[in-house]
C-alpha cells in the first residue's frame, strides 16, 4: 500500500534565503517592500498572518525567529489581551490579539511608527481630562 | 426608526492592506464612549473580525463605523417551524464578562422592529406592529424556520394566517432576505422524512411564490453566533457577500469543517479512531469511522469554534453531524444507511484521500 508520505516530492526552493521556507521569504520580502514604502509615503501597512496560506506551525515559528524581537514591547489589557512587540527591525511590529481565554484570535505584522491600538484618541483624552478635573475638584480622600 | 439601509461606500480603490492606519473616526469613538466600550478592546474585536471575514485590516474602521452607526437598518425577524435555538445562538454572540457587552452592540447595529420572542408586544398588538413595519419598504427580513408548503394544511397558523401568507406578505417590501439556520435555509428537521408538514426552505418557497429577491442562507443547527453577526456586519460594511451554490457566504462556508480540524492529520495517514473513547480517539485521531461528516460539511466550526472560541464538537470526541448541509438528518451513508454514527459512503473516500484499507472497509460497497 502506498501512503502519501511514501511518494517522493522534490520541492522547488525557488529564491528562498538559506533554509527558510519560500513563504517566510515571501513575507520578509513583503515586509521589506512595505517598510521602504512607509519611509517614502508614511502609509501604514498591516499583514494579516491568518490570511497567509499554508502557514503551519514550523513556518510560523521560522518567520517569528527571522523577525526576532526588538527593544519595545507593550500589552493592552481590556478583557482581551493584545501583545505588541517590535521586531528587530524598527517600525515592524508583531501584534497578537488574544480572546478572553487567551487563545489567539489573529496575528498581524504592522509596519508603522506606532501601532494604532497603542495611541490614545483625542476624544478619550478629553473624557479623561474631564474625569481628572472632577476628581481634582472633589476633596481628596486622605 | 429609519427603514433605509446605510449607504455602501466603494473601497475598491484602496490598497489591499495599506491605509493611514486603523484609526477610528471621532463619531465612532464618541459612540463607543457613550456605550461604555473600551476603544482598544473594540479595535481588537474588529481586527479579529476582519481576519475572520478575510477582509484587509484597512477595513477595520469601516467595520467599526457599521457596528456603531446610528443609522440603523430595519430588521423584521420572523419565526416559523423552528426551535428558537438560532435566536438563542445569536443573542449569545460575543458575550464577554463585565460591563456593556459587544453582543448588545450587535443588537444595537440593527433596528429590530419585529421579533416575537424578544419584543414586549403580544397578540393583536404584535400583529399590528408587523403589518405597520412591513408596509414600509427596504427592511431586511430574517427568517428562522421552515414553512409548510400548503397554506391550507392546518400546520403553522399564527395571527389567523398561514405560514405561507405571513411570509409572502412580509417578503413583499423586503430589500434582502436572510434565512437563519438549517430549517430556513434547507428545510432542516421539520423537512426530515416523512416531512409531515410538507415543509419547504425559504428559497424553495420563494421560488414557489415567484419572489425574486436577494437571499442569504446562514445554515447550521444552530449557526455559529459569530457567523450570524459576522454576516450582518459584513453586509452593513461591505454589501452583499459572495455566496456559494447553496447561497451561503463563502467567507464562512467556503471550506469544510474537516479542512481546519486538528484531527485531520490522521485522516490521510491513519490511524483512525474506531470506537468512542478508544486510545486513538483519546489521542486526537480522526473520527471518520465513527461517522464524522466533517469532510462533506461546509461550515466554520473548526475555524471559529463555539462558546467564544473555546472548542468545537471534535474536540469533545464527537464527530460532526453535518448540520449545515441540506437534508443532514436523512443523509444516506455507507451501505445506504442513515445515522450520525454511520461513516460517509466509502465511494467518496478515494476522492478525499482516504487510505485504501479504510475506503474498502465496507464489504465491497460502491467504491470509486
Amino acid at each position: 500500500m502506498t501512503r502519501l508520505s511514501d511518494i517522493p516530492v522534490q520541492a522547488d526552493p525557488g529564491e528562498s534565503r538559506g533554509n527558510a521556507s519560500p513563504l517566510v521569504t515571501a513575507v520578509l520580502n513583503n515586509v521589506a517592500d512595505t517598510l521602504a514604502q512607509f519611509l517614502e509615503s508614511r502609509l501604514a501597512t498591516v499583514i494579516d498572518l491568518r490570511a497567509m496560506p499554508q502557514m503551519d506551525a514550523a513556518t510560523y515559528q521560522s518567520l517569528k525567529n527571522a523577525l526576532s524581537v526588538g527593544e519595545v514591547s507593550a500589552k493592552v489589557e481590556a478583557d482581551v489581551t493584545v501583545e505588541i512587540r517590535e521586531t528587530q527591525y524598527a517600525g515592524v511590529w508583531w501584534v497578537t490579539h488574544r480572546n478572553e481565554q487567551g487563545g489567539i484570535v489573529t496575528e498581524l505584522i504592522e509596519i508603522t511608527e506606532i501601532p494604532d491600538i497603542l495611541k490614545a484618541h483625542a476624544i478619550d483624552m478629553r473624557a479623561g481630562l474631564q474625569r481628572l478635573r472632577q476628581a481634582l475638584a472633589e476633596p481628596s480622600p486622605v | 426608526m429609519s427603514t433605509d439601509l446605510p449607504s455602501r461606500s466603494d473601497y475598491s480603490h484602496m490598497p489591499a492592506d495599506s491605509s493611514d492606519g486603523v484609526t477610528f473616526d471621532e463619531a465612532t469613538v464618541e459612540r463607543l464612549l457613550q456605550l461604555g466600550i473600551s476603544r482598544r478592546r473594540f479595535m481588537s474585536y474588529c481586527a479579529g473580525l476582519a481576519s475572520l471575514l478575510a477582509l484587509p485590516q484597512s477595513m477595520v474602521p469601516r467595520l467599526a463605523q457599521a457596528a456603531t452607526s446610528t443609522t440603523l437598518p430595519a430588521v423584521v425577524y420572523m419565526s416559523f417551524q423552528e426551535c428558537t435555538g438560532c435566536l438563542e445562538s445569536m443573542v449569545n454572540s460575543f458575550a464577554f464578562s463585565g460591563g456593556t457587552t459587544i453582543d448588545n452592540l450587535i443588537l444595537n447595529m440593527i433596528s429590530l422592529d419585529y421579533q416575537e420572542t424578544l419584543m414586549a408586544a403580544a397578540g393583536d398588538q404584535a400583529e399590528e406592529r408587523l403589518l405597520s413595519v412591513t408596509a414600509q419598504s427596504g427592511y431586511v427580513l430574517v427568517v428562522d424556520g421552515s414553512i409548510p408548503a400548503r397554506w391550507d394544511s392546518g400546520y403553522f397558523i399564527s395571527g389567523e394566517r398561514s405560514g405561507v401568507a405571513r411570509f409572502r406578505d412580509a417578503a413583499k417590501n423586503a430589500a434582502l432576505l436572510v434565512a437563519v439556520g438549517t430549517c430556513a435555509s434547507f428545510g432542516g428537521l421539520p423537512k426530515a422524512d416523512p416531512n409531515p408538514t410538507d415543509a419547504l426552505s425559504i428559497g424553495e418557497l420563494m421560488a414557489d411564490l415567484g419572489i425574486s429577491k436577494p437571499l442569504i442562507n446562514v445554515s447550521g443547527c444552530p449557526p455559529i453566533p459569530e457567523v450570524i453577526t459576522g454576516v450582518i456586519l459584513y453586509y452593513l460594511s461591505q454589501g452583499m457577500p459572495t455566496l456559494d451554490s447553496l447561497r451561503r457566504p463563502t467567507v464562512f462556508y467556503g471550506d469544510t469543517v474537516h479542512e481546519d480540524c486538528y484531527r485531520k492529520e490522521s485522516f490521510e495517514e491513519g490511524p483512525l479512531a474506531r470506537a468512542f473513547d478508544d486510545p486513538n480517539s483519546r489521542k486526537g485521531k480522526c473520527l471518520y469511522m465513527l461517522g464524522c461528516k466533517g469532510p462533506v460539511t461546509h461550515n466554520a466550526c473548526s475555524r471559529v469554534r463555539w462558546n467564544q472560541g473555546i472548542s468545537f464538537p471534535m474536540m469533545s470526541g464527537h464527530g460532526c453531524i453535518g448540520c449545515a448541509e441540506p437534508d443532514f438528518w436523512d443523509r444516506l451513508n455507507r451501505n445506504n444507511e442513515k445515522g450520525f454514527y454511520i461513516p460517509i459512503a466509502a465511494g467518496s473516500g478515494h476522492s478525499r484521500g482516504l487510505p485504501c484499507d479504510t475506503c474498502h472497509d465496507d464489504n465491497g460497497g460502491d467504491d470509486d
